[in-house]
């Protein structure tokens, strides 16, 4: 039998060929980046629920008047959900609700679980559209804190500003594991004196839906500054840090405030500067990582022609610093500003803006509440507010109740090279809302409603929206509810 | 000397010559003329003159011819009876006479020798085994070499006979039932039951005549010993035998007859049935006759009872022969066997033996553990289900618990390696590993069957070493893939059948001379051989197909880049007969195609990014994860070597294997380079025909080197062998230091061995659903794919080797809707994900993320990481701590039964006990009042049979699920609606049972003897 040789060479030589010829690459691997861990995600299409996980005081822990949990419907249908409350005593109770358009539900911790002091709330919405908010009332005029709930868990949380400065004022750190699995974390604080690591807080055990107390006033006594950093070993948690204090404080400190952790480190965030005439506040940065790094406070004037040196602090690893901005000669006359502080190493970074109001002259601080006479005529409170490294488009503030305390929204453009277009809608009409303004990167406006309504913040960039109201209360901070699908991380 | 004739030809002149030329001087010669024909008077005439030419009335046979001229007046005292195609030396006679005087023997016959070539034996006496078959002493076409000369004394002579007149008288003559060649046998039985020696006088010879023209049907039919045989078998032994022996064997021979008769029907030989079913009329019919012819004997014997005559050998291989017709020739034991291990270690010696003994040590030294230990559970390598029969009992019904149950038994050799772990007497782990590995010598055999016609023993060593150096079997064991290895065991013997069925050169005679080892058979039988191939490789990897579909298409379209179209047609013709057999006998599975499910559902799912391969790995083979680096290159050179230097038949199949070659390689970059987006094999079945081609080709090329190039530069001589010789050890070297380790590479450890205490709890009933999530290789279930790369696996308890055969999702709604719940809980939906899954009775989530546990395997696939995030945000789920990194499990604690009645009030799910039952039958008893749901699979395919205390009707629940109202204590039965699936089954045991008939009669002739 005869073959020939010639044909069949060509071509399977031109087969090859051509498969090396027309191959195709190999499609590149998307390195994707991690989207920020948000406080809050609102979902308003309604594609997805939302949880919300709350947690507090509840209205039988001593110095605290009322504490709830107030659940608002966006929704122009009724809506379902499950309401979960558990106690630090073990207490379980699961309810579900439903909510008309538009309506509100109070849920309050001590009513369901009689006798708690603490309690953690989780709130579900399968439909999504619901916000959910805590507030709560200290007794003879000890503060009052108002923020939303937050939809995040993480493994990690930092708690930069705290005190236990005595006495008179109390620290309480709160772990609420709102999952069925036991989770473990592994606590580190820094005092005035440094890190303090205990046994206690090695190895934390936090039982499924519980919620554990540690009372940090007893561990860390005396500590003008104590910063709080949660690893989770297992599982995930919400932590946040419980801040009373009755003015009998050598510093005159007098409020009410539940500390939000920040869930992850970061290279840069940024932080909402003072409103009006108020004082600059205390920033606290924290390093939790475990390299040294070299932080960069940087001031950002309104005023485009003042220039202001940047706060250079080296942090070693574990370490805290605190920047008194009000105390610094820099900031004389610098007028409205807002803060980015950024890591130039790692991005093992967090910081908080804690807002102080010491009694007025007329007010005997430490005395008997019922002698608060002049609590009208100065603002008694504290608010602590997380610097947050990122940013949204969209962001949704509850502003029920702004008729009696006037609340003051600030938008922060969180961009560094992008101008926000920045818009502002009520549910409620004529709120005396601005018209569409812009915002050059860095820049923050502020903007005061007195009126019940839910205002809706759009912007073009992401912006960070905070929500501050100062009142014959005292006085809050937190930051405004972000919507799911506009959160990006800020630039840099 | 009594001379019988039958028409006889030519060549009886040179018989009566051969009477004629007799030295012995006391002959009286008669001839009887037994044949219808012309009277052989003139032409005895003419060579004898003046001998007597007896003509007999009517129709008689050669028994009753000779008795009848041995009973005519004779004058000296030996009869010598000759049929008419023996030829006598000149002294034949009387040296016969010589012997018989000398020795006293009442018969004796001579040495006969082929008429063809003088130097081979004919005849020289016989034998007659347990059941009365006449076995001749020697083997067909045994040289003559003296070697049965020392040894007179025989049981019977069977050609030409010298008796003593007396004593033939004594025994009554030849049957005249019997034909020649057993009559004589008969008489010689008869002559020592009288005490009579019978001898073979070796110094007697005679010829059979050279016959030259065909003898006539009706001669060959009459003396055909497998028609005759059974007959006469009966017939002596009822004669011959003691009145008790002749019973015990009738009994036996019954059996024989049945045992033949059904051999007989399964190889198509439908004259030796009817030969045997015949047999006994034929000798009822005759009684009267056998009657006399013991009362003859019995004359002679004390008290009338027949004893042992004696003398005989008493062949091997009775019973063989009496069912079969077909054992071997020779009354000694050793000799077939003999032959038979001689012919296997002068293969097993030869270069290929060698090499498949080579293989065989480096498989058997690299899988030791494996085979020792059992295969680890990766992959699809699971272990067998605790009771094995649950594959076959799956197979008969057609449904498996997969996926909270499915209408689909995967494939059929489940079945079989159930059965097997059932029955041998090992452990099934072992016998799992067996399985698995046994793709190593069955593709190794494929191979060395496949290059066999090709050359020699150096061919078939490089055919083999290659083979099994080709990394793709190595990949898909690290991988845990089966399909892939059965691939590989199959496909060369897939394409010895397509080369056999082309029957060009050497596989048949288009072109040539057909090379070692073929067997030529008619289409049909090649086209019933190829289906049953083709069929039995898709018993286990029914995606073979698809190589077997590029073969096709390779040598196709090989043969005409090689210039030849010779066989084509036949092999297309052969291709078509062949895929309806195989259609034929997987029926079940052409009836779900035609009922709508899709090709690609055949298909496990995996992930194949585009390009991942890539066009220097693909040809490197190196398309998994076993290493063979840069080495790979040097599969190719013999290849390479075989192009450059093979000529005419060879050449041709080198472009053939070129073209296979080529087919492997382009299936596997169609589909990496996305040009091929549907559902396709994995690229270890996909590059088999390259594998295979790649043997074949350097099997050609070495036996050309062989040869010596004649005609070509003397380069070649040297370089060509070189760099064979290069190129096998470059290839053979990684596969041999994997064979270190004993294990192929594959982990020490599996998670099989910790994961069944972690997710399946110790109650009674069935176990919780375990839902698997993680890169569709590292499940070690089959499931469906989500997204983002990751399949998902829903199995009762741990799974099992039954778990492992891809499922329709559309097929299951358990699947769908756990896929559905599970993307809705990534994009957000729910933080419950617990309560979603629960309704299908999940009770465990495992996401899998490494094949063994960690430092083992090294294969890891992370998961993308909002699956963390999203189970560890589900209020219902609870993680088990303390777990190796390879998997994480959660809990779930919104599990609810698979079998519960609802209660009415609470809506809560209170598990039904499960009292008994079997595979298709759960017997229960409800502890509440309520509705009764069950969570199996598919919609439809389990019925509630009420009991006492439940409802007989079945009404739609809140999911439109069945239920069934009952209240507590009441019992019932949850019965597996199979009929469609036994149905199917029973259909496909016909199938095959008919396939294998055809097969069978297909292959029971030849046109051409093995070469």
């Amino acid at each position: 039998m005869n073959a020939v040789r010639a044909p069949a060479v060509v071509i399977l030589l031109a087969l090859l060929v051509g498969a090396v010829v027309f191959a195709v690459d190999p499609a590149p691997v998307e390195v994707g980046t991690r989207p920020p861990a948000a406080h809050t995600e609102l979902s308003l299409d309604g594609s997805t629920g939302d949880v919300w996980f709350c947690l507090g005081p509840a209205a039988g822990l001593a110095g605290i008047e009322e504490a709830m949990i107030v659940i608002t419907s966006l929704l122009d249908e009724p809506t379902e959900g499950i309401v979960t409350v558990v106690d630090e005593r073990g207490g379980d109770v699961e309810r579900s609700f439903r909510l008309d358009a538009g309506e509100q539900l109070t849920v309050r911790a001590d009513q369901t679980l009689v006798g708690s002091e603490f309690a953690g709330v989780t709130v579900e919405a399968p439909a999504g559209r619901v916000l959910v908010e805590q507030h709560l009332r200290g007794v003879a005029s000890t503060g009052v804190d108002r923020r939303s709930c937050t939809t995040a868990t993480a493994g990690s949380w930092q708690l930069p500003w705290a005190t236990t400065e005595r006495p008179g004022t109390r620290q309480v750190l709160l772990l609420h594991n709102p999952f069925r699995a036991t989770a473990v974390a592994d606590l580190r604080f820094v005092g005035d004196l440094g890190r303090r690591q205990t046994l206690d807080s090695t190895g934390v055990v936090v039982p499924g839906r519980s919620v554990v107390v540690y009372e940090l006033t007893e561990r860390i006594p005396d500590s003008m500054v104590v910063s709080s950093s949660v690893q989770v070993r297992s599982g995930q948690l919400l932590v946040a840090g419980l801040q009373m204090a009755d003015g009998t404080a050598p510093s005159g400190l007098r409020g009410l405030a539940v500390i939000a952790g920040s869930p992850e480190p970061a290279g840069e965030v940024v932080l909402p500067g003072p409103v009006g005439d108020e004082p600059p506040g205390l920033v606290v940065l924290l390093n939790p990582g475990d390299d040294t790094i070299e932080v960069e406070v940087v001031v950002l004037p309104a005023d485009e022609e003042i220039a202001v040196e940047p706060f250079q602090i080296i942090l070693r690893s574990g370490q805290r610093h605190t920047v008194d901005l009000g105390a610094s000669d820099r900031m004389a006359g610098v007028g409205p500003f807002s803060l980015r502080i950024r890591s130039l190493d790692a991005p093992t970074l967090t910081a908080s803006l804690m807002h102080r109001t010491v009694a007025g002259p007329g007010d005997d601080a430490g005395a008997d509440a019922d002698a608060d006479a002049d609590a009208d005529a100065v603002a008694v409170g504290l608010d602590v507010v997380p610097a947050v490294p990122y940013g949204a488009t969209t962001w949704l503030a509850d502003l029920t109740g702004a008729v009696a305390a006037p609340t003051t929204l600030i938008v922060l453009n969180a961009g560094t090279d992008s101008i926000a277009t920045v818009e502002m809608t009520g549910s409620a009409v004529d709120v005396g809302l601005p018209d569409v303004f812009e915002l050059d990167p860095g820049d923050q406006a502020s903007v005061v409603v007195a009126a019940d309504t839910i205002v809706t913040v759009t912007s073009s960039t992401p912006v960070v929206v905070y929500r501050r109201r100062v009142g014959p209360e005292g006085r809050t901070a937190d930051l405004a509810v972000s919507v799911e699908g506009t959160v990006a991380r800020s630039a840099g | 000397m009594v001379l019988v004739a039958r028409e006889p030809g030519s060549w009886f002149d040179d018989v009566l010559s051969a009477v004629a030329a007799q030295d012995h001087p006391h002959v009286d010669v008669v001839v009887m003329d037994i044949g219808g024909g012309e009277s052989l008077e003139d032409r005895v005439a003419a060579v004898l003159p003046g001998t007597e030419v007896v003509r007999p009335e009517g129709s008689t046979g050669f028994g009753a011819a000779a008795s009848a001229a041995a009973a005519r007046p004779h004058r000296f005292g030996f009869h010598l009876f000759l049929s008419d195609d023996a030829v006598l030396d000149a002294t034949a006679v009387r040296r016969m006479v010589e012997v018989a005087v000398e020795a006293n023997a009442g018969v004796v016959g001579l040495k006969l020798l082929d008429g063809v070539d003088a130097g081979r034996l004919h005849d020289m006496g016989a034998s007659v085994d347990r059941y009365g078959s006449t076995v001749p002493r020697i083997e067909p076409g045994e040289i003559d070499q003296g070697q049965y000369d020392a040894h007179r004394d025989v049981f019977a002579a069977s050609s030409v006979l010298l008796v003593r007149a007396d004593l033939f008288a004594a025994v009554g003559g030849f049957d005249p039932a019997l034909a020649a060649f057993d009559a004589h046998v008969d008489l010689c039985w008869r002559a020592r039951h009288l005490g009579a020696a019978v001898l073979i006088a070796p110094n007697a010879v005679g010829r059979l005549a050279a016959v030259a023209e065909r003898r006539s049907r009706a001669r060959r039919r009459r003396l055909d010993p497998a028609r005759c045989g059974p007959r006469h078998r009966i017939r002596m032994s009822w004669s011959n035998q003691s009145s008790s022996r002749a019973a015990l064997l009738t009994v036996e021979l019954l059996v024989v007859t049945v045992v033949g008769v059904v051999y007989g029907l399964v190889r198509g030989r439908f004259r030796h049935v009817w030969a045997l079913a015949s047999s006994w009329p034929w000798n009822l019919r005759h009684l009267g006759s056998l009657r006399a012819r013991r009362a003859t004997l019995r004359v002679h014997h004390p008290g009338g009872r027949l004893g042992d005559p004696g003398g005989g050998d008493h062949p091997p291989h009775a019973f063989r022969r009496a069912v079969t017709g077909r054992a071997p020739e020779g009354t000694g034991p050793e000799a077939p066997t003999r032959a038979r291990l001689q012919t296997l270690w002068g293969a097993l010696l030869g270069p290929g033996g060698l090499a498949l003994l080579a293989g065989a040590a480096v498989m058997g030294f690299g899988s030791r553990h494996l085979v020792t230990r059992g295969l680890p559970a990766i992959g699809r390598f699971q272990p067998l289900p605790g009771d094995p029969l649950d594959l076959v009992r799956a197979w008969w019904t057609s449904w498996r618990p997969t996926a909270a149950g499915v209408a689909d038994p995967g494939p059929d050799a489940l079945a079989l390696l159930g059965g097997l772990g059932w029955w041998l007497p090992f452990e099934t782990q072992v016998v799992a590993a067996v399985a698995v590995l046994a793709a190593f010598p069955l593709g190794a055999i494929g191979v060395w069957r496949l290059v066999q016609p090709v050359g020699g023993g150096r061919s078939r060593a490089v055919a083999v070493t290659l083979y099994l150096a080709v990394p793709t079997p190595y990949h898909a064991l690290a991988e845990g893939r089966f399909g892939p290895l059965a691939v590989y065991a199959a496909l060369p013997w897939i394409c010895r059948r397509l080369a056999v069925a082309h029957g060009v050169v050497p596989y048949g005679e288009r072109g040539g001379d057909p090379g070692p080892g073929t067997i030529l058979r008619s289409l049909w039988a090649d086209a019933t051989a190829t289906g049953a191939t083709v069929a039995v490789a898709m018993f286990a990897e029914p995606a073979v197909l698809v190589p077997t579909a590029i073969m096709i298409v390779a040598l196709i379209v090989g043969s005409l880049v090689a210039g030849s179209i010779a066989g084509l047609w036949r092999l297309v013709a052969v291709t078509v007969v062949a895929t309806v057999i195989a259609g034929l006998i997987h029926l079940p599975m052409v009836l779900q195609v035609v009922e709508g499910r899709p090709l690609s559902s055949w298909f496990p799912p995996d992930v194949w990014p585009e390009a991942q391969i890539g066009a220097a790995d693909l040809l490197r083979f190196d398309t998994g994860p076993f290493g063979i680096g840069l080495l790979g290159w040097t599969l190719l050179i013999a290849p390479a070597v075989a192009l450059a230097v093979t000529a005419g038949w060879r050449l041709a199949i080198t472009v053939r294997a070129g073209f296979c070659i080529a087919g492997g390689f382009g299936g596997v970059w169609v589909v990496d380079q996305g040009f091929w987006t549907a559902g396709a094999p994995v690229a270890e079945i996909l590059i088999a025909p390259a594998a295979v081609g790649l043997a074949w080709a350097a099997a050609a090329g070495t036996a050309t080197l062989g040869e010596g190039l004649a005609g070509r530069s003397g380069r070649w001589r040297i370089a060509g062998p070189s760099l064979v010789v290069v190129a096998i050890a470059g290839a053979v070297v990684p596969v041999a230091m994997t064979s270190m380790d004993g294990r192929w590479g594959l982990p020490a450890e599996d998670l099989a061995a910790t994961l069944p205490v972690l997710i399946e709890d110790d109650a009674d009933g069935p176990p919780e659903r375990v839902l698997w999530i993680g890169h569709p290789q590292l499940l070690p279930a089959v499931g469906t794919m989500v997204e983002g790369g990751v399949a998902v696996a829903l199995t009762d308890g741990y799974p099992d080797v039954g778990d492992q055969a891809p499922v329709e999702v559309s097929a299951t709604s358990a699947l769908a809707e756990v896929g559905r719940s599970l993307t809705g809980a990534l994009d957000g939906g729910t933080s419950r994900l617990g309560r979603q899954l629960g309704v299908w009775s999940v009770g465990h989530i495992v996401l899998v993320e490494r094949s063994a546990p960690a430092p083992h395997g090294d294969v890891e696939v992370p998961l993308p990481a909002a699956y963390a995030a999203t189970f560890t945000r589900q209020l219902d789920l609870i993680r088990v701590e303390g777990l190796n990194r390879s998997v994480t499990i959660y809990r779930n604690t919104a599990v609810e039964p698979v079998h519960a009645v609802v209660r009415d009030r609470t809506n809560r799910a209170v598990p039904v006990r499960i009292t008994g039952g079997s595979y298709g039958e759960i017997e229960l008893l409800a502890l509440a009042d309520g509705a009764y749901r069950w969570r199996l699979g598919p919609a439809g395919a389990w019925s509630f049979v009420p009991g006492e205390g439940a409802s007989d009707v079945t009404e739609p629940g809140p999911r439109g699920e069945p239920t069934v109202r009952v209240a507590s204590g009441a019992v019932g039965v949850l019965e597996l609606d199979d009929t469609v699936g036994t149905s199917r089954r029973s259909l496909q045991l016909a199938m095959v049972l008919v396939v294998l008939l055809m097969t069978s009669w297909s292959h029971a002739g030849r046109r051409t003897a093995r070469r």
